[in-house]
């Protein structure tokens, strides 16, 4: 995707709130029944939640571990201090964010079930 | 507050958004602070520390947020109040092993819920009248939080946002020229759904439900809502969205509609002029308030 300067955009910019710091992410466009890796700001891939298997993602602070297994997703390790994103466990619902923000890894669910929707309560 | 916030610019030039989103997560980390109870230097810690003891001082911006929350519980009539903290404590829904409490002790610290019980003194004093009372502002950081990062926002001339803290949103402007913000109600038993959906129009929207945060023990459910009143958890509704101004307002009047249940709640949405609701029953039931009829739209099948 090019952005040319005048270019009418679009931005979504996700921010996982807790003690630490404030990290912020650039979201890209979603379907299917997926997970989204970002780090560091960059996009690392779409994985899907149908295939279990572990994503290993480097961050400022070293390698944070991305579990998927029977459909959800969670980050398994951090090399953070407070663990708060292990913590927040599995999820596997579209829109749903998991994020470390100390070492700048953000994890968020896509899915083809909430088309049309520019952002979801509840 | 243990939220991830999600914002969403419609803006012609990348660099200025981009400045104006770091601005209001800026300013929501700051009230993340403020209203945290994490913290053992905190405003909020530091008065309920000196819960039955001393009058303690905080910022104006905290005294007014205190000000605003009792007069929350006013209206509602206690369904909604702060300081449910001392209950919301024993039910540890932040830790890894759930338990649910013995009755015995919930009814023995229910007296430390009544939010006529914060005294609000001059020079920005706040003193709990007893000890043990305890602060969580839970139903309500998200909320405010929400609404000044949308401040935050248009200060730096973005005119077309939506800024969604996990439940609460509120958006201005519209997606594109004639393209209203398209906003989803989240379906309570098939959360990856959505049930309903409405556009943004410069208003709040916030979701309570029992979806949300819940462990089962021996096959009951306990959900996060409780009711300030018996300790236990609210019963007989799966979700409230209210819309409001204000994402605050919104924030805690959908967690005081939950307590109120279907009938009494519906009707305390209709007799306040500056809320709009959905009530989704146990069983599935859709009430909707007079206002939002043909602005709503349900997608599922019934």
């Amino acid at each position: 995707m090019t952005i040319t300067k005048g270019d009418k955009i679009l931005i979504a910019i996700v921010l996982a709130v807790n003690l630490l710091s404030i990290p912020f992410i650039f979201a890209v466009q979603k379907e299917g029944v997926d997970v989204i890796v970002e780090a560091d700001n960059k996009l690392i891939g779409k994985y899907s939640l149908k295939k279990n298997q572990l994503i290993s993602t480097l961050g400022p602070l070293g390698i944070t571990d991305i579990e998927i297994k029977d459909g959800q997703v969670r980050i398994a390790q951090s090399p953070c201090l407070h663990k708060v994103c292990i913590k927040m466990g599995w999820i596997k619902h579209s829109g749903k964010i998991a994020a470390c923000v100390p070492n700048k890894v953000v994890i968020r669910v896509s899915g083809e079930n909430l088309n049309g929707m520019d952002a979801v309560v509840g | 507050m243990g939220t991830l916030f999600d914002i969403t610019v419609s803006h012609p030039d990348v660099e200025e958004a981009r400045k104006a989103t770091d601005k209001a997560f800026d300013e929501i980390q700051r009230i993340e602070w403020l209203t945290s109870n994490f913290s053992s230097k905190s405003e909020i810690t530091k008065i309920n520390q000196n819960a039955g003891k001393l009058a303690y001082p905080v910022s104006e911006e905290l005294y007014i947020l205190l000000q605003k929350s009792i007069q929350y519980s006013q209206l509602a009539n206690g369904t909604f109040d702060i300081t449910i903290g001392a209950i919301q404590d024993l039910w540890k829904f932040e830790n890894e092993i759930r338990t649910v409490p013995a009755t015995e002790t919930i009814i023995r610290l229910l007296p430390l819920v009544d939010f006529r019980n914060i005294l609000l003194e001059e020079n920005h004093h706040v003193r709990l009248k007893i000890e043990g009372m305890k602060i969580d502002f839970g139903a309500v950081a998200k909320g405010y939080a929400v609404d000044r990062g949308i401040d935050v926002l248009k200060k730096y001339n973005i005119d077309n946002a939506i800024l969604n803290g996990g439940g609460d949103l509120k958006s201005i402007g519209e997606k594109s020229p004639g393209v209203p913000w398209k906003i989803g109600v989240r379906h309570p038993c098939k959360p990856s759904d959505v049930i309903a959906s409405l556009d943004g129009k410069n208003n709040a929207i916030a979701t309570s439900g029992d979806y949300q945060k819940y462990f089962v023990k021996d096959g009951i459910r306990y959900h996060h809502i409780l009711n300030p009143v018996t300790g236990m958890q609210a019963q007989g509704l799966q979700s409230v969205t209210i819309i409001a101004k204000e994402a605050m307002f919104a924030d805690a009047m959908a967690t005081a509609v939950f307590v109120m249940g279907a009938e009494q709640g519906m009707k305390f949405v209709k007799s306040q002029s500056q809320l709009e609701g959905v009530i989704i029953t146990a069983d599935g039931k859709k009430i909707v308030s007079s206002g939002l009829k043909g602005e709503i739209e349900f997608h599922d099948d019934n």
